[in-house]
């Protein structure tokens, strides 16, 4: 069924359309908000929210933009400002610096590059954070980022950019395994 | 290839491991999305629906700017009323309860007033010493004392929140016009943020969806009421922010009955 349809369905109160509205798009925001948060519960919460944000303001959904576009800019707003918000992400941080300490005899150990990696990309800023794990971790355009986060889409590149830079400093440990 | 493609390739291939996620818990989400959306459809307050005048129309609120002030006076007037009404209530149900105790002699915390002989020593004991609480749990017009306070202090709550949403659509409506806020925006905020912490902890409070909303609102105030003269944008998005992350605008209207708008206009 067109998605046009389907939300024309819901929002003349199908149930059976919201939830095939919801089935549609829960696996990709789910996905974004746990490689954002980290966190199950904070996953959870962002994917709910971003749902029931979505269904509520539905009526404004006007058709300008692919529908897919409109939910994950929602789901980008609630999961930012979420964490921003959390606590728990601090904690997290210090759990994983615990974490990182551990590795330090095996240097170049897969898992210590792993540990490395994540200890980096969460040291990103949330702008380049963000676009890291949306284009190199999950796959989006640039053109759905820029939607999704309200920048251009060069924005969008140039924080990519940046933000591989920084990943690369924070990795120099490891360029023997790439270098040759 | 360069260097640098080689070490995005890895960077890549490594980075699929960061925070990889789990299987979709579908169904539970769904629950919780269904949940969410019943408690945000139906009517805020339950209890609060007999309260609703059936013939009175929602009136949208559009506060005109700078026309709070006039409005902010009518509702304090009318929240004053709403507390007075309950403190009234709640001395009088005092008194009442006082006089069950002299009437019983082996309830609970009621029996402090009671069980004495004429004439003994704690007879002269004053009959206020006798529990509120305890005459709360001992009779029934007690207990009907009891619902009406109850019910004042609601009504009390729903004329804080209509202000509340005035205070917030001036605020909004300021802050994206980009205009220079008027000073009084944040002492009015510092004054309902006095009441919205008497409301949490009076039998308003109860509610626990009003109180949540209570506890949103205290914390939305508590940044207006901090603004300084020199209202960096940023401090003013963050509030924006936190209005629209918790919904509180939707959450206010939801819980302010048809009809109760009226008062203080």
């Amino acid at each position: 069924m067109d998605e046009r349809q389907l939300i024309a369905r819901v929002l003349a109160g199908e149930a059976a359309a919201e939830r095939a509205l919801y089935d549609a798009h829960v696996d990709r925001i789910y996905r974004l908000a746990y490689r954002l948060a980290g966190d199950d519960d904070l996953a959870r919460e962002f994917t709910q929210d971003t749902f029931i944000r979505a269904f509520q303001r539905l009526g404004d959904f006007r058709g300008q933009s692919a529908f897919s576009t409109w939910l994950h800019s929602i789901a980008v707003s609630v999961s930012l400002n979420g964490l921003r918000k959390s606590k728990r992400i601090r904690l997290r941080e210090v759990e994983l610096e615990e974490a990182g300490t551990v590795g330090v005899a095996t240097r170049h150990a897969e898992p210590d590059l792993k540990i490395k990696l994540k200890l980096a990309i969460d040291a990103l800023s949330e702008g380049y954070r963000t676009v890291f794990v949306m284009h190199d971790i999950e796959g989006y355009t640039h053109e759905e980022i820029g939607a999704a986060l309200g920048v251009e889409t060069g924005t969008s590149k140039a924080n990519l950019s940046r933000a591989r830079a920084k990943l690369r400093v924070a990795l120099a440990d490891f360029a023997g395994e790439w270098a040759v | 290839m360069t260097e640098n493609d080689r070490f995005d390739d890895m960077l890549a291939e490594a980075a699929r491991s960061y925070n990889a996620p789990p299987e979709t818990p579908r169904e539970v989400m769904w629950n919780s999305v269904r949940q969410g959306l019943e408690e945000q459809r139906s009517t805020a307050f339950g209890d609060l629906s007999n309260l609703e005048n059936s013939d009175a129309k929602v009136t949208p609120l559009r506060a005109p700017r700078r026309d709070w002030l006039r409005w902010a006076a009518g509702m304090a007037a009318a929240l004053v009323i709403g507390f007075g009404i309950g403190r009234w209530q709640g001395a009088d149900r005092a008194d009442v309860t006082g006089s069950t105790a002299r009437g019983q002699d082996t309830r609970g915390s009621v029996a402090t007033a009671s069980p004495r002989a004429p004439g003994s020593p704690t007879d002269s004991r004053p009959e206020s010493t006798a529990s509120p609480r305890a005459g709360i749990r001992s009779t029934d017009p007690a207990i009907t004392r009891e619902r009406s306070t109850s019910s004042a202090y609601q009504i009390a709550a729903i004329q804080h929140l209509t202000q509340m949403e005035v205070l917030l659509t001036s605020f909004r409506s300021e802050a994206q016009g980009g205009r220079v806020m008027d000073d009084q925006l944040s002492v009015w905020a510092a004054d309902l943020l006095g009441t919205t912490r008497l409301l949490i902890d009076s039998p308003a409070g109860e509610d626990q969806r009003l109180k949540r909303l209570l506890e949103d609102l205290e914390l939305v105030l508590a940044q207006i009421a901090q603004l300084g003269p020199r209202r960096a944008g940023q401090e003013v998005e963050m509030i924006n922010e936190a209005v629209e992350w918790r919904n509180v605008l939707p959450r206010l209207r939801s819980a302010i009955p048809a009809g109760s708008v009226v008062a203080g206009t």
